[in-house]
């Protein structure tokens, strides 16, 4: 009987869940900030890296390099582990848009002056590269 | 009594093993994890927070507290780990002094309990009667407006049809039946009843002014046009050669669909049904429109469901592909060059398109509502009063209850009124009603601002008065509505667990033939499943 027990609440356990559960979501258990994916104005391809920080004119994206994408080059964003809420077309971000993309980068404090150096001293870099 | 017991014993355990399989099969929880700036305490007092908490400190370098933390105005407690900036291990760390702190942000999981209940409660009750692998609810597309026309709230209309991803986000004009009430205020329930999440771009009412005996419709290019003259002898013919005025003449609901023998027929290339009108006794005028009040069949929504979104790939699907402009734009080829209905004049030359539209094309209005529309067209000669229009589509795409040809088309006087209140009668938490302050800026105009709405959520959206009559002129007025949106399809574990296709989805006429054999053996069933599965709004 206790097995069955046992049995009966492993089984509940697996009732479907939909959407990325706060266990699941690497950027709050770690330094890193959410993985994205982006496709860009008149191109196919889809990058995809760790949202470093977000200014005012575009996104700092690490993905083997760091880069920065205006918000004009972008076409639409979305992020690997977060739901639809989180998912943008751009050419028409908001503030309120602008904010959430903030807060799941690894520096929601913005990434520039003597930090953004040591990022880029630790990355190999000399400056950060813009995509055209 | 022992042997009471010893069954009890031996029944107890396959039984709640049982239950238990049947309600984790039922049960369903959508969650969201979100980020939120935590504040700095101003006075002496301690914020507790359990869930996940980052801080952000001045040399660049992050302390994560996993199991949450103790914040003051001096300091953070908790268990964490500190992460040099760009290291991946981090060492142990119990507290940090606010004044080297940039920022902290706390993280947590939110339930959508309400869609979680209803569906979980929607899968239960589904899951016994249908056998189509869409176990939970099936009703799709898009966002519905109901209004009290004096007999209770009545279906109005269905916004954006099939734009399931933002670059297909388009605008729909909708004529209304409802009218302002004694305060001369216009009010619709806007509602959401399926497993989607809803992007609403701008609402906004239509008020077109026209002249008594004439009627105010949408055109194929979505604005509002007046038409008039109806011509008084009107045949119709469909491809099988019957004549179908009968289930046109007027809007009684006997609706037309294709014949079967015509649904038999198709084939790739050759995938179309069309009905010939021949109108007589026209008016005078250089163009007419051909007035129809109509709405989809579930055809389009068997390719979507079963091809587009019926492999282990829809959420790449919907994700990916249908965000990358060129494979949503070779859809958009095919899908104008086929789906919608195509009008053509016989005697006016065809300007050569491609892909083939004819003279003007309807695009799809959606299963749901029925719309009044008018494809307006060129008369093969000035003043012609006899024109034969041949309307074409993929056969059994539509039901088309009235089709009428207007001689006199023009286009009326119109004043635009805005969203001026949204008021959501049961709000999520609290007691309603209550106003939406912030959905009124996000439905205002059609800009980067959205509204979002999730299953099971309605509002009445209050517009604003209209200007005295005398100041627009005409003695009659029509109520348009013009909405504009997208909306992103929820997967329904079905979906994944038991895939309709296993090879990827090609756009092309072979997917269409293949859904158009796959709705044809499971129209009645299918039907009844989807117009009763709309998920109930609180």
């Amino acid at each position: 009987m206790r097995r069955a027990y046992l049995a009966a609440i492993a089984v509940l356990l697996t009732a479907c869940i939909h959407g990325t559960q706060l266990k699941d979501f690497r950027p709050a258990h770690s330094p890193d900030g959410a993985q994205l994916r982006l496709r860009l104005v008149d191109r196919k391809a889809v990058s995809i890296g760790e949202l470093f920080a977000v200014d005012s004119t575009g996104v700092l994206l690490f993905s083997g390099r760091l880069t920065h994408v205006r918000f004009e080059r972008i076409r639409a964003l979305d992020f690997v582990q977060l739901g639809a809420p989180y998912d943008m077309y751009t050419g028409r971000l908001g503030s309120a848009d602008i904010e959430h993309l903030r807060l799941v980068s690894r520096f929601p404090q913005g990434l520039d002056g003597p930090t953004l150096a040591r990022v880029l001293t630790a990355l190999g870099q000399d400056s950060v590269q813009e995509v055209p | 009594m022992e042997w009471r017991r010893s069954f009890l014993r031996r029944l107890a355990p396959p039984a709640l093993i049982a239950c238990s399989f049947f309600a984790a099969a039922c049960l369903h929880r959508f969650v969201e994890t979100t980020a939120r700036v935590v504040e700095r305490p101003l006075d002496t007092s301690t914020d507790t927070i359990r869930t996940p908490l980052k801080v952000h400190l001045v040399d660049g370098s992050t302390v994560v507290f996993e199991g949450g933390a103790r914040v003051t105005a001096s300091r953070i407690e908790g268990a964490g780990l500190r992460y040099p900036l760009m290291a991946v291990v981090g060492a142990p760390a119990s507290a940090v002094p606010m004044d080297s702190v940039m920022g902290v942000e706390a993280f947590s999981e939110r339930t959508n309990r309400f869609a979680s209940v209803v569906v979980s409660l929607g899968a239960t009750a589904l899951g016994a009667v249908v056998t189509a692998g869409l176990l939970v609810a099936i009703f799709g597309s898009c966002p519905t407006v109901y209004a009290d026309t004096g007999t209770g709230l009545l279906l109005e209309a269905e916004g954006f049809s099939y734009a399931i991803s933002p670059l297909m986000e388009h605008r729909d004009l909708d004529p209304l039946r409802a009218r302002p009430g004694p305060d001369g205020v216009l009010r619709l329930e806007l509602r959401n009843e399926a497993m989607e999440t809803h992007f609403i771009n701008h609402v906004e009412i239509v008020a077109a002014r026209h002249a008594t005996g004439t009627e105010v419709v949408a055109d194929q290019g979505g604005r509002p046009v007046t038409v008039s003259g109806f011509a008084p002898a009107l045949r119709a013919r469909d491809r099988a050669g019957q004549d179908v005025m009968p289930f046109l003449a007027s809007r009684d609901g006997s609706l037309y669909s294709t014949s079967p023998v015509v649904i038999g027929a198709a084939r790739e290339g050759d995938l179309d049904d069309w009905i010939d009108l021949d109108a007589e006794q026209l008016p005078e005028g250089d163009s007419i429109a051909v007035v129809m009040r109509l709405r989809n069949s579930l055809l389009n929504t068997i390719l979507l469901y079963e091809g587009m979104l019926g492999g282990r790939d829809a959420p790449d699907m919907l994700t990916q592909d249908l965000e990358r402009i060129a494979q949503t734009v070779d859809l958009a080829r095919w899908y104008v060059g086929t789906m919608g209905m195509r009008a053509t004049v016989e005697g006016v030359p065809l300007r050569p398109s491609e892909p083939f539209v004819g003279h003007a094309r309807l695009t799809d209005v959606g299963p749901i509502a029925f719309r009044d529309v008018a494809i307006v067209l060129p008369r093969p000669v000035a003043a012609a009063s006899r024109v034969r229009v041949r309307l074409a589509f993929v056969a059994d795409n539509w039901r088309i209850d009235e089709v009428r040809v207007a001689g006199v088309v023009s286009r009326p006087a119109v004043t635009m009124l805005p969203v001026t209140r949204v008021i959501v009668p049961t709000p999520a938490q609290g007691t309603g009603p209550v106003d939406d302050t912030a959905a009124i800026p996000a439905i205002a105009d059609a800009d980067e601002k959205y509204f979002e709405t999730r299953p099971g959520q309605r509002m009445t959206l209050e517009f604003a008065k209209e200007a005295p009559a005398s100041a627009l002129g005409g003695s009659d007025v029509t109520y348009l509505l013009g909405w504009q949106g997208w909306y992103r399809e929820w997967l329904r574990p079905s979906w994944l667990a038991r895939p309709m296709r296993t090879t990827p989805f090609v756009v092309g006429d072979a997917s269409m033939l293949t859904a158009l054999r796959s709705w044809t053996s499971q129209k009645e069933r299918f039907e009844q499943a989807f117009y009763s599965s709309s998920i109930p709004v609180r």
